[in-house]
């Protein structure tokens, strides 16, 4: 094996540019074809996959964010999840443009040693719920404290003006909240769907969930929030709303009425997935690009054994000549060959941004199946190129090319 | 020993035009320790005998025993390694890779052989002294004259220290004082107890080999 790592390197020495071009070369066919039907597969599953690959009616998908997994993954720092819920508004305003869009989120905080629930709504989904004068108006008087409406045993220690803080969760500093007034008795929470049911089948938002108040009497925080609060960042986990154009809604005519706010909800990670759905239909690709493609890289692959061949004919010849037999020359010109796709590897895991940047290496950008794939693309090619060395090997005489005969 | 060939007879077939017989049952030996020359003009299938001889392509009839062993019924990875072993090759136009030096040149037919070399430096110095080029190791081929590369080409042959040298116009490239010189060297390994053969178009070449054959249209006479 050694020898022949020494012969295959010496294929290499006198033409380092060919390589370097080919090591590109591979590098971005590995990166897209990983990507390309990692992505494919992703959106298929692996059967409809294959399926649709014989019949003839796939489509590839442009480059996948993996908002869900990344929005998933309690690893991730505060700013990648304010940075992915950035995303998924513009993603959600792709989906309905225009529409407004209502978000909502809640958690448990603790005041004064006792629990207590705290609710947050956006401006969208505050003034839909008839919550939003108050609040707002008074928003702009005291900007040191975040203004809520309190219910429950709260009501009993703290008056409209007191200010006290909330903690919340795992957060190190403390909220300050001033309260503002008492919460309706009748007044029905919308609670976000998260953590606590699931969107109907027709995705509007289950009246069970609002009739059914989990909360009722109990110690109660709400709030109105804008998204620029700093202390939000960590908590962001809301659920959406989207409201269609033409369904505007006055305060005093909330669809509370007949146990719905309206509007189209989703959950995050359904938001996520349908708005990554949406983008990559818009910007999907025909199958046959990837043919091409594929196709190219192969018979670049397969001229590359061809050119690697030819070029050392003269190398080869007088290694022949010197005692070198054809399996000896094949197994140079395949390690040769591999030592160039290993670098392009290499390269490809070394400087893939998206990998780096998420952390995420090769091994597990890909599934099992999709790396498969891609090698086998990519070693049949090596077959092709070595099984056509091997024809012209057959009818092909050292000497006789030396002496140009 | 030596070599022993029994009607040797090699035919190229072709779809489109008629099979060009290259050798027609050809019987010769090269005893251990002979310099033979073998002169014909192009074409009279004299490549294709020291090809055959050297194991690299295979008859369509005939045999060839190098000391007992008939190579044409042996596989590509044993005439392969007979080669490396037990047969030099020198060429017309010496056949040296011109970006790699000396040493690297002469290490070559070290890559393909099984026995272990304990001083792979010593090797080549002993060779090059042998042709008288000692010291040149580190120079690249690219650099030398005529002569000088078709010397390297044969202490190339001698690094295995091989039975038998086969040599393929060996001076065809060089001008007559060279090719005198090179003649000289071939019949010094000679006179060490190596075979030679040689193809050569040069009759003077000729008449410096103790035996002489004339090769025409695949048939080799005296």
């Amino acid at each position: 094996m050694k020898k022949k790592l020494e012969l295959a390197f010496s294929l290499y020495s006198p033409h380092l540019l060919w390589e370097l071009a080919l090591v590109v070369q591979v590098v971005v066919y590995l990166a897209c074809s990983v990507t390309l039907i990692s992505n494919f597969v992703q959106q298929q599953g692996i059967y409809r996959s294959i399926q649709k690959v014989f019949t003839g009616e796939c489509v590839y998908f442009q480059p996948y964010d993996r908002l869900v997994d990344l929005f998933a993954d309690p690893d991730n720092s505060s700013e990648v999840r304010t940075e992915l819920s950035d995303k998924i508004l513009r993603y959600a305003d792709r989906i309905a443009p225009n529409c407004e869009i209502g978000t909502a989120l809640n958690f448990i905080g603790e005041a004064d040693g006792q629990l207590l629930k705290a609710v947050g709504y956006n401006h969208v989904m505050a003034e839909r719920m008839g919550i939003p004068d108050l609040i707002k108006q008074n928003s702009d008087i005291d900007e040191t404290a975040t203004p809520v409406l309190i219910r429950g045993a709260l009501c009993n220690r703290y008056k409209p003006g007191d200010r006290f803080s909330v903690n919340i969760e795992e957060e190190p500093d403390p909220l300050t909240v001033v309260v503002m007034g008492n919460l309706d008795e009748n007044f029905q929470m919308l609670l976000p769907s998260y953590g606590a049911s699931e969107p109907t089948i027709d995705n509007f938002f289950d009246a069970d969930i609002i009739a059914d108040d989990p909360l009722e009497n109990a110690n109660t925080i709400v709030f109105c929030y804008t998204g620029n609060e700093t202390w939000l960042e960590s908590l962001l986990n809301p659920s959406y709303f989207i409201f269609p154009v033409g369904e505007g809604v006055s305060a005093d005519d909330l669809a509370l009425q007949d146990g719905s706010v309206g509007g189209q909800f989703f959950s995050m990670n359904e938001l996520i997935d349908n708005t990554i759905r949406q983008n990559i239909y818009v910007n999907r690709k025909p199958l046959s690009k990837v043919i091409a493609a594929s196709i190219f890289m192969i018979i670049s692959l397969f001229g590359y054994v061809f050119l690697l061949f030819i070029r050392n004919q003269k190398l080869l010849g007088v290694c022949m000549l010197l005692g070198m037999s054809r399996k000896f020359m094949y197994a140079a010109i395949a390690l040769a060959v591999g030592i160039c796709v290993a670098a392009a590897m290499v390269l490809y895991t070394l400087f893939n941004r998206t990998a780096l940047s998420m952390g995420i290496y090769f091994a597990t950008d890909a599934s099992l199946t999709v790396m498969v794939y891609s090698f086998v693309l990519v070693f049949a090619s090596l077959l092709a190129g070595a099984l056509a060395c091997s024809w012209f090997v057959s009818q092909w005489q050292p000497i006789q090319y030396m002496k140009g005969e | 020993m030596g070599i022993t060939v029994h009607g040797l007879t090699k035919t190229y077939k072709s779809k489109k035009n008629p099979p060009v017989h290259a050798l027609r049952g050809i019987d010769v030996s090269f005893p251990n320790g002979s310099m033979t020359a073998i002169m014909g003009p192009s074409g009279c299938g004299k490549t294709t005998l020291l090809n055959l001889l050297a194991g690299i392509d295979l008859p369509t009839a005939g045999s060839i025993l190098l000391d007992d062993v008939e190579i044409t019924k042996c596989s590509d990875v044993m005439r392969s390694k007979i080669r490396n072993s037990s047969i030099g090759y020198v060429m017309q136009s010496f056949e040296l890779i011109e970006t790699m030096d000396v040493k690297e040149n002469l290490s070559l037919p070290l890559l393909f052989s099984s026995a272990k070399v304990a001083d792979k430096r010593a090797l080549v110095k002993e060779s090059l002294d042998r042709v008288g080029m000692g010291g040149y190791e580190q120079r690249l081929v690219s650099r030398l004259s005529g002569g000088q590369k078709q010397r390297i080409a044969i202490a190339r042959a001698l690094m295995m220290k091989p039975s038998t040298i086969l040599a393929d116009e060996p001076t065809g490239a060089l001008d007559s004082q060279t090719a005198g010189e090179i003649i000289s060297l071939l019949a010094e390994l000679n006179e060490t107890g190596r075979s030679i053969i040689l193809v050569t178009h040069d009759l003077k070449v000729a008449q410096s080999c103790l035996t002489q054959y004339t090769m025409i249209d695949g048939r080799l006479g005296m």
